[in-house]
């Protein structure tokens, strides 16, 4: 049966994939893994987190299908690893569960049958020890024989010639069944997932909570308090005044012209970047071993606790300045790219006050945020930035430049050429925006049902 | 021409075997114990073959996933679970390890 179903999903692969593009293959593609590693790990797959990264992978899958870009087709394998790695142990961090999903779809089927030769006892040997000679024999002497006599029967029989000479193999494509050959060698690897067992171990072991190590000497500890507070004062301090000039900046800023707004503001959010991340550096050194549990350290505490949130504030300030930008001169990737990682630091701080507050370990800080990327990776590859990107140029920004646009992928092309309709656009753009448009419904009507998007029944019902 | 390339594929293959065959040895020199072949499958072979896969398709991303640098892919992949399987299955040579045997200085106290 197991047999059977990964040599259905081996031919299923080369179906899909076989000298196709991206597009509802993937989607398809996900749904049979699924299947795959449900008939065997069906005992996993009541796990709540195992579903939820179940409807991960298959959205991820799906989103392909909506709009097919670089970020989803990423986000589809980092889910498809996850999902296989959480398979191979349901308790380790999001990141072993990555590493073990990767390791199990390179080599899953050479590190089982090496593992288990080494484990199960010999009684098994006579039973699945194949006679390679018996089958050479069984399988080209009689092929030999045949081919014989066909050839002397040719002779003999004109209509039996002729059915022979009719015979016509050109259907099968040696490609096409190489490329099945590596989908059964994938699903081979990957139907009973294992793990990268140092590393695994290494992770179960690991706990989130800081310990009180031997080292607890209170002299030692008032020192590096003492020292704490006074950096943690000075820096308030500073982020504070910061904080007030940004303001008073930017509440007079009409006075400034675009061009030295926009140095301003690129070389501005590097530099509060920057900051931001040396900031949760120096707290986690601070807050590094014994001193969270030092008596003395709730001034010190408090201290840390402001300047994340004087930092959450500093954040916020340059989302504002990022979003002012944004509606001055239009939505760009790396604008959205800033915004994103603005997100990713908030996460950040807010999980290192949790860490300083309940006296939790770096791996604590390192498990929170890896499954905050990868929450914010699938939620990011399921929305469709060029479509967006061109909705809000065209339609909420004061400036935009069109070649940006035009030169997005496909995904927007439907949308940019209704804006010929709209907008009073230069004969340059119109006559780009054209062309991309009669690529691209080309290549629709070109795409075969592997290929298929949305795009696709979009395009037939005009 | 075609003794060109049929020169030129047995120095490449040539050199591909060299580079991964000495590869897979250096996992066994530098192991901790060289002779438990199962601990040095378990703790060295999923980091190795993950930084060949990486390095493979970091190399067919970069050069536009051009067919022949596949196929030379496929084979170096290949060959290196065979290099493993040979390593780990059937090499029956012995390393030397550098640990000292440290032997107490008054063997006989009573």
């Amino acid at each position: 049966m197991k047999k059977l179903a990964l040599f259905i999903a081996a031919l299923l692969f080369s179906t899909f994939f076989y000298n196709q593009s991206i597009g509802l293959n993937l989607f398809l593609f996900s749904i049979l893994t699924v299947i795959i590693l449900f008939i065997n790990n069906q005992k996993h797959f009541k796990n709540r987190k195992t579903q939820i990264y179940t409807i991960a992978y298959l959205a991820t899958g799906l989103t392909l299908f909506f709009h097919s870009s670089t970020l989803s087709v990423i986000a589809n394998f980092v889910a498809f690893f996850t999902l296989i790695g959480h398979l191979s142990e349901t308790k380790s961090s999001i990141y072993i569960s990555w590493l073990n999903g990767l390791y199990t779809t390179i080599a899953g089927l050479f590190h089982r049958n090496f593992a288990l030769n080494k484990t199960e006892p010999k009684a098994d040997e006579e039973k699945t020890a194949i006679d390679y000679v018996h089958w050479a024999k069984i399988i080209l002497i009689p092929t030999v024989i045949v081919i014989a006599f066909i050839a002397l029967y040719k002779e003999g029989n004109p209509v039996f010639s002729n059915i022979i000479e009719n015979i016509d193999f050109g259907f099968i494509n040696i490609q096409w069944l190489l490329f099945a050959g590596l989908g059964y060698y994938l699903f081979n690897n990957i139907y009973a997932p294992i793990v990268v067992e140092h590393a695994t171990e290494l992770d179960l072991q690991t706990d989130d909570t800081l310990l009180k190590t031997d080292a607890f000497s209170i002299l030692k500890l008032k020192q590096e308090n003492q020292l704490g507070v006074i950096l943690i004062s000075l820096l308030n301090a500073l982020i504070v005044m910061y904080l007030i000039t940004d303001i008073t900046f930017l509440t007079s800023q009409q006075a400034i012209s675009a061009s030295a707004y926009s140095a301003q503001v690129h070389s501005g959010i590097n530099a509060l970047i920057a900051s931001i991340v040396i900031a949760i550096m120096i707290l986690l050194y601070v807050f590094r071993g014994n001193l969270n549990f030092y008596d003395q350290n709730i001034t010190l505490k408090r201290l840390a606790f402001t300047w994340i949130i004087l930092n959450i504030l500093l954040v916020l300030s340059i989302v504002f300045k990022n979003s002012q930008y944004i509606y001055y001169f239009g939505l760009t990737y790396k604008r959205i790219g800033v915004v994103v990682y603005l997100l990713l630091a908030t996460i950040g701080l807010i999980t290192t006050l949790l860490k300083i507050n309940s006296a939790k370990n770096n791996w604590y800080l390192f498990r929170i945020n890896t499954q905050a990327v990868f929450i914010i990776l699938i939620a990011s590859s399921t929305i469709n930035w060029d479509y967006h990107i061109t909705n809000f140029n065209f339609n909420y920004a004061q400036s935009m430049d069109y070649n940006y646009v035009i030169e997005l992928s496909n995904n927007n092309t439907l949308l940019l050429n209704k804006q010929l309709e709209n907008k009073s656009l230069s004969e340059g753009s119109i006559r780009l925006i054209k062309s991309k448009y009669n690529k691209y419904v080309y290549k629709l009507e070109t795409n075969n049902w592997q290929e298929l998007q949305y795009d696709n029944f979009k395009v037939n019902t005009k | 021409m075609a003794a060109l390339i049929v020169f030129a594929f047995l120095i490449i293959s040539g050199f591909t075997f060299i580079i991964i065959r000495i590869s897979v040895s250096c996992m066994f020199w530098f192991s901790k114990n060289p002779n438990d072949k199962m601990y040095v499958f378990k703790t060295l072979f999923p980091y190795y073959i993950i930084v060949l896969f990486g390095l493979e398709i970091t190399a067919i991303i970069a050069f536009n996933f051009e067919i022949l640098l596949i196929s030379y892919c496929i084979c170096t992949y290949v060959l290196a679970l065979l290099i493993w399987n040979f390593k780990l299955n059937r090499c029956k040579r012995k390393y030397s390890t550098t640990e000292t045997i440290i032997e107490p200085q008054i063997p006989n106290l009573p």
